[in-house]
């Protein structure tokens, strides 16, 4: 069962994922994001991290791609303000490249991969993907990273309020 | 719920392990609960809306429906079979997909809560490791539902009260976030389960009135929850004198009726999880439930089954009476302006929130020092609660005899 | 599992900058915006502005020159919290998520004389386009701190990370003065194909993570050592070949290495001039810092075909590639502050030369030290470069245009001493003998014969004597073309910026003439170079 849901789940994010890519109209290429970050949240959970999965949705489902409909609700483009559709050399050689790269990576990954520190050891880990188990990983091992992200977001903040402000 | 089906096809004399049909089964009562939530969903939505229209009918003096079946109970049937036989109309500027596709984004992000809702000691679908972080996300569905109604149907009134609900439920999404963090960071788990079983049955043990900032953060979280259901008095995405309808202008039938079962169904949400993290949930007083000792599980027989249903019954009294407060809300209080909204949210609901958590952090500290201060500041505040209920009450009455009303359960119904 | 006070002194440089850009982020909150009108009188830039362009001009801002001292205090502690450390073994910190070793503490100690240096830049330049805000220097510190970590970071977590909190404090340093296009243009391509770079690098990453299980460095050498003697799982050589390409595509976009050059150009024409300066010197230090940190650290297994081997091939070529265009694209350029940002490309190629040469473990030593005594010398000739810029660049900066080589003509004779250190900092930047820039490429090459790239290094000398032609070309025009404009005259308020050009030009002269007591700083501390 865990095989089936896996595929539904994988279908899933790759369909949507390319919906977002290929769609002309902002606000589905949006709501297939949504849709997306769903089916990868369905994948964290089928690997027992249901913290992350639901964080997954939370953050990015719930808040994050929300405030992105939002803007593009905003803005409100029309259908002829997406101006043609071109297909020039320039996008052929990008997709052709994206194809052989996906297909390399692709074929290195079906070859059985053993890794160098079994996953499997994980799961026997008490609380796998738990509130305790990652705040364990959160505060302690990844501490430095953690704190980064805090000063990343603090960044973040600062230059949206440089570029948002008036004139300088 | 695996460990309740493991058992019962181990009744039936197969082991789960190694049965060929026990994925199927899985599957089976998987569908089962979820028709039996769905289901309780919708009937208690219904009930609601049956409730809600007599509670307004006593509140303004009306009468309210009073036709169909004893005190008008059968109007919500009426009026379901109503909406489902409606023509669903799809306007032809909108957008056709979204359009049809976004109540039901609504519905499930609505039903998937009550996966992990619990209804008594025993009766919960998942108990969850994260369940209080996975009702929060599953709330966010219902905001792109909103969002997704109000783009579609190439509307401005639409549009405008999409914008508005979506303004208004991420920005009260973070004091309601935070006020829930309150009794996770108290009972130091997120499971719904968890949090009951760290309180207990009698007032001074629940965790609204485990010390100031917890008290605070239970009204921070109604108001916050209010405000993500989009009720009175924060309904500004539907205001009717200015956006017709907000985001569901467009809709009618059955379409239509899912925004408000969704709008009635979330009242039973917002009391059961403020009931949950706050008033104890299911304790059932003398048969206390920690983590360490299961009295319930303890008792045999038909006394379980007697425990099981008392545990029941008072977590529906408990959630049923802030539904009651939901309502009386509605019909008494105006609706406020947007900015005053925002306002409300941003300049004080949120840094109150914070320092709230950060309160309690401290105060966690401090109780870990001098236990006996706990005993006194749950003592002292289910005190001072109490006080106030009683003032409230005999206020309440000279009122009513002041203006000579009286509860008249004849000539209205 | 948990860590310690000595952790954090291992960050120290980083932890510096942070705190003092919230000291002067807080500062701004404590300013009065009553008092200002009355005391500040018109800047010199205030009085041309009014009579050329009239732009949009608050004269109600409060006084917050003491800002760019705090933030030169701020580096100048910086700087000393890398000096001191220098001598130290190298240590691991964080469990490995970083490493406070002789080389990340160059880099840093580069990075803060950089970001010191740029603060007088900025100083002038500011105060006279009346532009100075307390986001500036607070950017430039958080950005400087990201460079600082980036350089010690041994995670690709940490790694990602502190690429971000850099890049997006430079997408706002590109768009801070929003007079015309052109700065929003150059922020938004840097940020696109930033976003984009940075894509490609957590692609990378993740390929690694899914071949080794781990986003530490050394865990990662030990994934590929398993791969190489082919006891290793099997598709993780694959894997991790694709990984290392990506990574080393991802900072190709930030070193601006040729196939992913698109951005500089615009970029480095857009931004304000001192800010120019500071992400040639910075970006490119942090970004080599930590691209030879992945690439050696990593990926460095000699015995592996993926290793040394395997990338050296993709360095060697991207470093020939860099150096031809970069140089064959800057000799038609026209404006100045172009033709620099194209030299800067072409210095990414030589730089490139160096990380090839650390391919080869017996020429790893001297590379590095080329690559840092390189990094130090670009740094402060092209802060230099761009100091004397910004102070040409203001009046167009005003109106939103670019410069043009016309507008130097005749300097020589307005501001010899300006002129002197521009030409100072050309012949650096073109390698000729008495300058730090002859001394940096002539380590780099010796370490690439050293490793067996000798038609390489040739092909470097080659480009480089192309490189003359612009360079010179700035020369000329500043001492031999008469002057053609009676307006292009630098504006005043040149103190600080001369405090800056006079120690840049100091600097170059000094590891120009004496490079041997520069080399043994560099050389105490590159010895422990970290695993």
């Amino acid at each position: 069962m865990e095989a089936v849901l896996f595929y539904i789940f994988a279908i899933g994010v790759v369909v949507a994922g390319a919906q977002v890519v290929l769609r002309r109209n902002p606000i589905y290429g949006a709501v297939s994001l949504v849709a997306c970050f769903f089916f990868l949240a369905g994948i964290y959970v089928l690997l027992s991290a249901h913290l992350i999965a639901i964080l997954q949705v939370m953050v990015y489902a719930g808040a994050v791609m929300v405030l992105f409909v939002f803007v593009i609700m905003l803005l409100n483009l029309k259908e002829e303000e997406l101006g043609e559709m071109h297909v020039t050399t320039m996008k052929g050689i990008g997709l052709a490249a994206v194809l052989v790269l996906v297909g390399f990576i692709a074929w290195k990954a079906l070859t059985p991969v053993q890794f160098a520190r079994d996953m499997a050891v994980n799961e026997q880990i008490h609380g796998f993907g738990g509130v305790k188990a990652v705040g364990n990983v959160l505060y302690r091992s990844s501490v430095l990273p953690f704190e980064v992200t805090s000063l990343l977001l603090l960044v973040a903040v600062v230059s949206a309020v440089v570029i948002a402000k008036g004139k300088i | 719920m695996q460990a309740f089906l493991d058992s019962l096809i181990r009744g039936w004399g197969h082991d789960p392990q190694t049965w060929v049909w026990t994925q199927l089964i899985y599957v089976a009562f998987m569908g089962l609960f979820s028709f039996a939530v769905i289901n309780f969903a919708a009937v208690t939505a219904g009930i609601f809306s049956w409730a809600e229209r007599r509670v307004a009918g006593r509140m303004q003096s009306r009468v309210g429906p009073n036709r169909a079946g004893p005190g008008g109970f059968y109007q919500w049937i009426a009026d379901a079979v109503k909406l489902l036989t409606k023509e669903d109309l799809v306007p032809t500027e909108a957008d056709q997909f979204l359009f049809r596709i976004a109540p039901y984004f609504m519905m499930v992000g609505f039903a998937c809560v009550f996966v992990a809702l619990p209804f008594s000691h025993r009766l919960v679908i998942a108990e969850m490791n994260v369940g209080v972080f996975y009702i929060i996300a599953v709330t966010a569905l219902i905001v792109v539902g909103i969002i997704m109604s109000g783009w579609s149907s190439n509307s401005k009134w639409s549009l405008f009260g999409a914008i508005r609900s979506a303004a208004q439920i991420i920005s009260y999404e973070i004091p309601a976030g935070m006020a829930l963090m309150i009794p996770v960071l108290l009972s130091g788990t997120l499971s719904t389960q968890g949090i009951i079983r760290a309180q207990g049955p009698w007032p001074w043990e629940w965790y609204i009135f485990h010390d100031p900032a917890s008290f605070a953060a239970f009204f921070i979280y109604f108001i916050s929850a209010l405000a993500e259901g989009n009720r009175t008095p924060f309904d500004l995405p539907e205001a009717e004198s200015e956006l017709v309808s907000g985001y569901n202008t467009e809709y009618s039938g059955m379409r239509f009726s899912y925004f408000f079962l969704v709008e009635w169904g979330n009242m039973w949400v917002m009391s059961a999880l403020a009931t949950t993290m706050f008033l104890g949930g299911w304790q059932v007083p003398f048969l206390p439930v920690t983590d360490a000792a299961d009295k319930i599980a303890m008792l045999s027989g038909g006394w379980t089954v007697l425990a099981e249903l008392a545990s029941i019954a008072i977590f529906t009294f408990k959630t049923l009476f802030f539904v009651f407060i939901v309502m009386w809300l509605r019909w008494t209080l105006p609706r406020i302006r947007v900015d005053q909204m925002m306002n409300m949210c941003w300049k004080y609901l949120v840094p109150v929130s914070f320092a709230a958590v950060l309160f309690v952090a401290g105060w966690m500290l401090v109780i870990h020092a001098v236990p006996a201060l706990d005993w006194i500041m749950r003592i002292v505040l289910t005190a001072g609660g109490a006080i106030t209920l009683v003032m409230f009450w005999l206020r309440t009455l000279q009122n009513i005899k002041d203006t000579g009303d009286k509860f008249d359960f004849t000539s209205n119904w | 599992m948990t860590f310690n006070a000595n952790d954090l002194l291992g960050v120290l440089p980083a932890i510096i900058l942070s705190i003092g850009a919230l000291l002067l982020l807080m500062s701004e909150v404590f300013l009065s915006t009553t008092r200002a009108a009355a005391q500040a009188p018109a800047s010199p830039g205030e009085r041309v502005a009014q009579t050329a362009t009239a732009p949009e001009i608050s004269s109600t801002q409060p006084d917050r020159r003491y800002q760019a001292w705090l933030a030169a205090g701020v580096a100048a502690l910086g700087l000393w919290a890398a000096l001191s450390q220098l001598g130290d073994p190298a240590i691991s910190l964080f469990n490995g998520a970083a490493m406070s070793d002789g080389f990340g503490r160059v880099v840093a100690a580069t990075v803060c004389g950089a970001l010191l240096i740029s603060c007088f830049v900025a100083f002038g330049y500011l105060e006279w386009l009346r532009a100075t805000r307390g986001e500036f220097y607070a950017l430039t510190l958080f950005s400087a701190a990201g460079m600082c970590l980036l350089a010690q970071a041994t995670d690709l977590i940490v790694i990602f990370v502190s690429l971000e909190v850099m890049s997006l404090a430079l997408y706002a340093l590109c768009a801070y003065l929003r007079r015309g296009k052109r700065p929003a243009e150059a922020a938004f391509k840097y940020f696109i194909l930033g976003s984009f770079a940075s894509a490609i690098f957590l692609y990378g990453a993740a390929l690694g993570f899914g071949a080794t299980g781990s986003t530490r460095l050394a865990d990662i050498a030990a994934g590929v050592r398993l791969a190489a003697t082919g006891g290793g799982p099997g598709g993780s050589a694959g894997l991790l070949f694709a990984s290392v390409a990506l990574l080393t595509a991802g900072f190709a976009f930030k070193v601006a290495a040729v196939p992913f050059h698109m951005w500089v150009p615009d970029v480095y024409d857009g931004a304000p001039a001192p800010v120019t300066g500071f992400m040639a010197a910075g970006v490119k230090a942090a970004a080599f810092a930590v691209l030879v940190r992945i690439l050696v650290s990593g990926f460095g297994d000699p015995s592996s075909s993926i290793g040394p081997h395997g990338w050296q091939q993709i360095i060697v070529w991207l470093a020939a590639l860099t150096m031809f265009f970069g140089n064959l694209l800057a000799v038609p350029q026209r404006s100045v502050k172009r033709m620099l940002a194209y030299s800067s490309i072409a210095h990414a190629g030589y730089l490139l030369v160096a990380v090839a040469a650390m391919g080869n473990a017996p020429s790893r030593p001297d590379a590095t030290q080329g690559l840092l005594f390189y990094l130090a010398s670009y740094g402060a000739t092209v802060i230099g470069a761009f100091g004397v810029v910004a102070l040409i660049e203001r009046k167009f900066a005003l109106a939103g245009t670019g410069d043009d080589l016309s507008s130097w003509a005749g300097l020589s004779e307005r501001h010899p001493a300006l002129a002197a250190a521009m030409s100072l900092f050309m012949l650096s930047l073109a390698g000729v003998p008495p300058t730090a820039g002859f001394m940096a490429k002539l380590t780099v090459f010796r370490s690439a014969i050293e490793a067996g790239l000798a038609p390489l290094a040739i092909f470097g000398v080659l480009t480089s004597v192309a490189g003359l032609y612009y360079y010179l070309r700035v020369v000329v025009y500043v001492y031999m073309v008469p002057e053609g404009r009676a307006d292009s005259v630098p504006g005043g308020r040149v103190l600080s910026a001369s405090i800056a050009l006079a120690s840049c030009a100091l600097i170059v002269l000094w590891m120009g003439i004496m490079p041997g007591s520069f080399s043994a700083m560099i050389q105490s501390a590159s010895g422990s170079f970290g695993r």
